[in-house]
């Protein structure tokens, strides 16, 4: 352990004096997520508000229905819903930006809908939220398509001799017909700003950790390595050692932007035990990965090439560049092989609210990346340092 | 002979089909500079890398004051003081760093590390230069400060591969005489080289080594009066030299014939008799004797008259 601590510490050493390591692992990672952030930043609406109004100008039992199931969403603060008076109040509310949409019920909604005439809801939404706007016509669209349920029920029961009365009540009696459990997925995603600082972090982290490991191949390309396999100490002390020193630059220079951007770009990373336990396992499958990339390599330089390829192609892969979700298909499933993804989302987990034990499936993914071929990669080293 | 530091025994290694080392053995004592003498590809490095635990040996056993030594091997390797032919430092680190970072890989700490530093950089005269960056350091003064990190730890034996390949003349200098004060300090010494003058400067014996094996062994004047009192004549010519050396070995008296970029090396029996038909050789060859020298028997013709080449071949 003390040749292992020694080795690294002179690593380290030189690692400061070149400066390399800063500018890869620090610098780069939080110019760009800044150059991004304030890029795409500039195109997005921000956090999505979803506070409504409602103009309830009928009274009628339709239109409670309706406020009805407004008022339920509110309680499970997925929105925020006030009564205004009429559709000029509504407009003023828009215009001052207190909300950003309004749904109107006009007066005889709810004997329209009884009698089957055709009728209009309107929904009055904010030009600057079309999110928000999208969500309050779906919540409108929902409802409509629940009293049409409602209206073939009554017909049919009436095709058939039943009792109509009967039927409707026994209708409207079933669990509501819009229901929203949450909107976790809304909830997951990263606000820009974190996703780049995340995405950028992560991926650089990849290229910061590859100078603790790629350096036992500078030691074999210096001549310095026979001095080291010479003097009193184990091999696995040596391998140990450029591990050792690939972690801890890995840690310190995600710490560090986990830190930074929170202050000065204000990421939000979420749990801070949720964000170590991932930054701890990200750093070690990021250390296996480079570490199996360096034992098969026969120079610095052919490692290097090749710990770019590799890194740049699991950051593709891995969606780091690009907000946008991933889907379904086939790269969304590729995605889960790469430790950037199970980054990103351990990260998204956690912005979702949870603690600690919302991201273990992605620190286990992580960690079982790092495990695997950070044992390969221990095997190859120790072989190739008694070459 | 004293006690043993260094038994080697019958090593070998093959590397694919090339035997790089075949059967070497032999012992140095306390006190004893040993020289493996011998031209580039003759097997030094490989056994000098078996030696010094850096590769395994297919077969064969090394024993370091008396315990067994191989590429696992712990507390033998405390005491063994390895000088690669390659520069093995951090250009990036002093001089000072350099050292402290071995010496403690070595156990070395605190005052005893710091006067062991100050004690090598003496030796190979760095001590003003202790806090300069290795890299801002001449070629010779890197080669010095290798040599001061393999006598940081005071081994029992001191192993120099070629310490003086592409060093200025006074550097060379410095590093021969260092290597002589430290045998006379009683360290061990295994010394290569393809320099005769520099083994029979430092060397009390000398194995010669080619093809992976050593040859013959002995001292200066054991392996002299292997070839008897035989002369060596080194003759530079101008024109083409294709096919000289083979007729030139042929005449009678001659033991021994190379060329290497137009200069002769011969081995003779007797050189008063022999050179009229080396003249008449070069003649027929059209070639242009520049210079002779007749020279009485050295390190270099043991190595001629044992293996058929010059050392430097």
């Amino acid at each position: 352990m003390r040749a292992m601590l020694l080795i690294a510490g002179k690593d380290l050493r030189l690692r400061i004096r070149d400066r390399s390591a800063f500018v890869v692992g620090l610098l780069v990672p939080f110019v760009l997520a800044l150059v991004f952030s304030l890029i795409l930043g500039a195109a997005d609406e921000g956090p999505i508000d979803l506070a409504y109004g409602v103009v309830d100008a009928d009274g009628s039992d339709v239109s409670s229905a309706f406020t009805e199931i407004l008022d339920s969403l509110e309680a499970d603060g997925v929105i925020d819903v006030r009564p205004v008076s009429d559709e000029a109040a509504a407009r003023g509310l828009l215009d001052g930006g207190e909300v950003r949409a309004v749904f109107v019920i006009p007066a005889g909604f709810g004997s329209s809908v009884e009698a089957g005439r055709g009728v209009t809801m309107s929904v009055l939404g904010d030009v600057d939220s079309p999110t928000s706007t999208a969500i309050a016509e779906s919540i409108a669209e929902t409802f409509a398509a629940g009293i049409e349920g409602v209206r073939l029920a009554a017909l049919t029961a009436a095709s058939i001799g039943a009792d109509v009365a009967a039927t409707i009540a026994e209708v409207r009696s079933a669990p509501p017909v819009l229901s929203v459990e949450s909107l976790g997925a809304a909830d997951r995603q990263l606000d820009l700003t974190t996703f780049f600082v995340a995405g950028m972090a992560v991926f650089f982290l990849f290229f910061t950790v590859q100078f603790g490991v790629t350096s036992l191949l500078d030691e074999r390309r210096e001549g310095t390595m026979s001095r080291l396999v010479a003097a009193p100490i184990g091999s696995s002390s040596i391998v140990g050692a450029k591990a050792l020193v690939s972690v801890v630059l890995g840690v310190v220079s995600m710490a560090v932007l986990v830190v930074a951007s929170a202050l000065l770009l204000g990421a939000e990373w979420g749990d801070p035990v949720g964000v170590t336990v991932l930054v701890l396992s990200g750093v070690i499958s990021a250390v296996g990965i480079m570490a199996v990339v360096a034992a098969f390599a026969r120079t610095p330089e052919g490692a290097g090439n090749l710990q770019a390829v590799i890194a740049v192609g699991l950051g593709m892969l891995g969606g780091v560049f690009f907000p946008a979700p991933l889907g379904d298909g086939i790269l969304a499933t590729l995605s889960y092989a790469t430790p950037h993804r199970w980054f990103m989302t351990g990260l998204g987990d956690l912005a979702g609210g949870g603690g600690v034990a919302v991201v273990l499936p992605s620190a286990g993914a992580l960690l079982a990346f790092g495990l695997v071929t950070g044992v390969i990669a221990g095997f190859r080293l120790r072989r190739r340092v008694l070459a | 002979m004293a006690i043993p530091v260094l038994v080697v025994e019958g090593i070998t290694k093959r590397f694919g089909n090339i035997e790089a080392v075949r059967g070497v053995g032999f012992e140095i004592a306390a006190g004893e500079t040993y020289g493996l003498l011998g031209p580039n590809g003759a097997g030094k490095t490989t056994s000098i890398s078996i030696i010094a635990g850096l590769l395994e040996a297919d077969s064969g056993t090394i024993r370091v004051a008396g315990e067994e030594l191989d590429t696992r091997s712990i507390k033998p390797k405390a005491a063994v003081g390895l000088v690669p032919q390659e520069l093995a430092i951090y250009p990036d680190l002093t001089a000072g760093e350099n050292l402290r970072f071995f010496g403690r890989l070595y156990g070395l700490a605190g005052d005893r590390l710091s006067s062991r530093i100050d004690h090598v950089l003496g030796v190979v005269g760095l001590a003003d230069r202790a806090d300069d960056a290795a890299k801002e350091y001449s070629g010779g003064m890197k080669r010095r400060l290798n040599i001061a990190i393999g006598l940081l730890h005071q081994p029992a034996l001191l192993i120099l591969d070629e310490p003086t390949v592409g060093v200025d003349p006074q550097s060379r200098n410095a590093i021969l005489e260092s290597v002589e004060q430290l045998s006379d300090e009683g360290l061990a010494v295994l010394y290569t080289t393809h320099y005769m003058e520099e083994a029979e400067r430092l060397c009390d014996r000398v194995g010669i080594i080619d093809d992976g094996e050593i040859k013959a062994e002995g001292t200066r004047r054991e392996l002299v009066a292997l070839i008897g009192q035989k002369d060596r004549i080194v003759v530079e010519a101008s024109g083409s030299a294709d096919g000289v050396a083979g007729h030139l070995a042929k005449l009678p008296g001659v033991v021994n014939a190379s060329a290497v970029e137009g200069t002769f090396d011969l081995l003779v029996d007797e050189a008063a008799r022999t050179l009229p038909a080396v003249f008449a050789a070069f003649a027929q060859h059209r070639l242009t004797v520049t210079s002779l020298q007749v020279i009485e028997p050295d390190l270099e013709a043991v190595f001629l008259h044992l293996t058929g080449k010059a050392l430097r071949d």
